[in-house]
């Protein structure tokens, strides 16, 4: 059986890994893309948010390819639409013709769910599975590194573009480690790698710009039209919030004592929203919140048009950058966004940013 | 001078004003009640709301904005869970947080949690009533009258009487539609959409004097929703979703001969229960079903004309499918 997974940042390659260690034939989309879009977009209902849209395009690129069964992540019972992807993807898929199977992971029957996991894992033995998740989860954790080392070195780069170049040369590197042991070996050559970017004098301080918003947009530079590239080279210095890592301890209940965890963000937002309102709003609210405390310059938040909870987040947002004097910038992304258009956005932001510590009388401070 | 409570006549007000009114009244609280939606009402909205987000909260921030200064508490309640099992929209739990954070000089928000997940709501209307005696006893009565008057509310719409004249308010239609009734149509959608005269445009008059007679979802019993909903092999998990799923779907198969969908345009969850109910229509080969899109830019003119051709096409329709209908 050839199984695909939907594409969201790189989790597809971890995902690929654990399958391929159990022995699991993988099939995957390529990334997304243009063509992925617009067939998504020719298929899915209209007023869907974009994720969606992309998720139907990877997945008929990749049944196309030869894939078997799609493994839907996520499936919870709401309150956002992401639980009900996959429900409303098997009708399109099947209406065009495809024969697949679809494994969600919702079922309240256990001995379903026992069943799903024996068809993932081949019905190999347990430490075998065991063995599997632990280097999908060491080899996500270095592939968020392999992201914060690019978010730092991009705005000291000397020559635009090395960080870049460097950063899919360590992608590939990890993707290319094929053994729990190896991976020690491609994380230090990984950091050597970084290392050796030119850079510029070592006291530069450059903007520090919080990046805030649903999931899938942060974590996909193809959705969010490589954002935080643009930012870095505009010497900017990016921090995420959002990551796969604690998106997945959070779904596993096991960041409550975490003090990085969703909980922080939750006490945080409290002053301005009480309640989880679903997807990451909390975490937007929370970190924004946070963001500004720990001397921030600017928060960019990124959400696909119609996203319910970046909704109820984008309307506290703008209290929130009022009361704590940050300022945020909403980029709302459907398959009408432009690239110039962002930019353009993107670089009267950094110019904000700019003024407003020079009038402050701090800039580049040694 | 009494506490005065407003409760903005918006969102799930269309449901359980009778509840929380009753509630609120047997506390000796005075409750004041924004006007029905005007146009005025609906453009301060838009200034102050979020600009992408749905009709509704762009509505409901217009009666909030319009109790600011009428009342001492403003009741924008957050639901979380209706019934345990099932979801509402995101919305719904940031409702309060988004009011606060947008309208400004809000006076104090009144923001019991219904999550029946976690506690009853009996256990939420106690903690509520606290907050203005504290004689929980006359609390205990208050709310058993509330649940009282809602069930007979309940009574009263299902058996197809109008929901603002169910809740006490004066009579909005004409006792006599222009036109006599000679087709059945289900209109299905959010109470908010299909109960706000202003922002679907009087939908309901405008049907009946072209000739139809109307069932909303409330007019059906719970259990003939649940069994339509069993048709879809995975049900949505929203509540109100369900339950415009599983009226549609009971209409659908043979209730009515054409089925009206209100959408509020950014409606998160409608944009994929239309593409399921497009779906199963489809399989099923019925009647017609049209999905129509509100925002608050949504013209007069459009919208009649669209009507007129469903109502057109549901008259048309051959003979013999109007034969094998279910209706008694």
């Amino acid at each position: 059986m050839k199984f695909t997974v939907p594409h969201m940042g790189k989790l597809d390659i971890a995902c690929k890994a654990i399958l391929e260690m159990l022995g699991q034939e993988v099939v995957l989309p390529p990334p997304p893309n243009k063509k992925a879009l617009s067939l998504g977009v020719r298929y899915s209902p209209e007023l869907v948010c974009l994720p969606f849209k992309v998720n139907v395009g990877n997945f008929i690129e990749a049944l196309e390819r030869g894939a078997e069964t799609i493994i839907m992540l996520g499936g919870c019972n709401g309150p956002c639409r992401f639980g009900y992807y996959g429900t409303v993807q098997k009708l399109i898929l099947e209406s065009l013709g495809y024969e697949f199977d679809m494994l969600y992971f919702d079922s309240p029957n256990l001995k379903d769910i026992r069943h799903k996991v024996d068809l993932l894992t081949g019905g190999k033995p347990v430490w075998k599975v065991l063995r599997a998740l632990s280097f999908g989860w060491k080899l996500i954790n270095l592939l968020e590194e392999i992201e914060i080392l690019t978010h730092k070195a991009r705005p000291r780069e000397l020559r635009k573009g090395d960080t870049t170049k460097t950063y899919d040369k360590a992608i590939s590197l990890a993707e290319n480690a094929s053994s729990p042991d190896s991976l020690k070996r491609v994380r230090s050559g990984i950091l050597s790698l970084f290392d050796q970017i030119p850079k510029i004098q070592d006291n530069c301080r450059p903007l520090k710009v919080g990046v805030v918003g649903e999931i899938y947009t942060v974590l996909e530079p193809f959705v969010n039209l490589d954002v935080e590239k643009h930012l870095g080279e505009m010497g900017v210095e990016v921090h995420r919030a959002v990551w796969v890592s604690s998106w997945l301890r959070h779904s596993f209940h096991i960041d409550r004592w975490d003090p990085k965890g969703r909980g922080a963000a939750t006490a945080a937002a409290y002053p301005y929203l009480r309640h989880h309102a679903g997807g990451e709003s909390i975490v937007s609210v929370g970190a924004t919140v946070r963001f500004a405390r720990q001397g921030y310059d600017g928060v960019v938040h990124l959400m696909p048009f119609t996203c319910m909870p970046e909704v109820v987040a984008q309307g506290i947002l703008s209290k929130v950058s009022r009361d704590l004097d940050i300022p945020v910038l909403t980029i709302i992304l459907d398959e009408h966004s432009g690239q110039a258009g962002i930019m353009t956005r993107l670089e009267a932001f950094a110019d904000l940013l700019i003024r407003r510590r020079e009038s402050r009388g701090n800039i580049y401070a040694s | 001078m009494p506490v005065r409570v407003g409760i903005p006549r918006a969102m799930m007000f269309y449901r359980y004003y009778p509840l929380w009114n009753t509630f609120f009244h047997e506390l000796g609280v005075e409750v004041i009640v924004s006007p029905p939606t005007s146009k005025r009402l609906v453009d301060r909205g838009v200034m102050h709301a979020p600009e992408d987000t749905c009709l509704p909260v762009k509505v409901a921030m217009g009666h909030v904005e319009w109790l600011r200064d009428k009342a001492d508490f403003i009741f924008i309640p957050r639901l979380v869970h209706i019934s345990p099992k099932y979801a509402t929209c995101p919305k719904f739990l940031g409702l309060p947080d988004i009011m606060r954070a947008d309208v400004a000089d809000l006076p104090p928000v009144l923001d019991p949690t219904f999550d029946s997940k976690k506690e009853s709501f009996a256990r939420t209307f106690m903690r509520l009533g606290k907050k203005f005696t504290r004689n929980s006893f006359k609390v205990r009565r208050a709310y058993k009258s509330a649940t009282a008057e809602y069930n007979r509310f309940r009574e009263l719409i299902s058996g197809g009487m109008e929901v603002l004249e169910a809740m006490g308010f004066d009579k909005q239609r004409e006792a006599q539609p222009s036109a006599q009734a000679s087709i059945l149509i289900g209109i299905v959608g959010r109470p908010y959409n299909l109960y706000d005269r202003y922002t679907n445009m009087d939908l309901f008059r405008k049907l009946e004097n072209m000739g139809a007679q109307l069932v909303t979802p409330d007019m059906l019993a719970s259990s003939a929703i649940e069994e339509a909903l069993t048709m879809v092999e995975r049900p949505p998990y929203w509540e109100l979703a369900r339950e415009i799923v599983g009226s549609a779907l009971h209409f659908l198969s043979g209730h009515a001969e054409g089925v009206i969908h209100l959408i509020s345009f950014e409606c998160g969850p409608d944009s994929l229960i239309q593409y399921l109910l497009e779906f199963e229509n489809r399989n099923l080969r019925s009647i017609p079903y049209v999905p129509l899109v509100l925002d608050e830019h949504t013209g007069e003119a459009g919208l009649v004309t669209r009507l007129e051709a469903f109502v057109d096409m549901v008259v048309r329709k051959p003979d013999n499918m109007k034969r094998s209908l279910k209706i008694g």
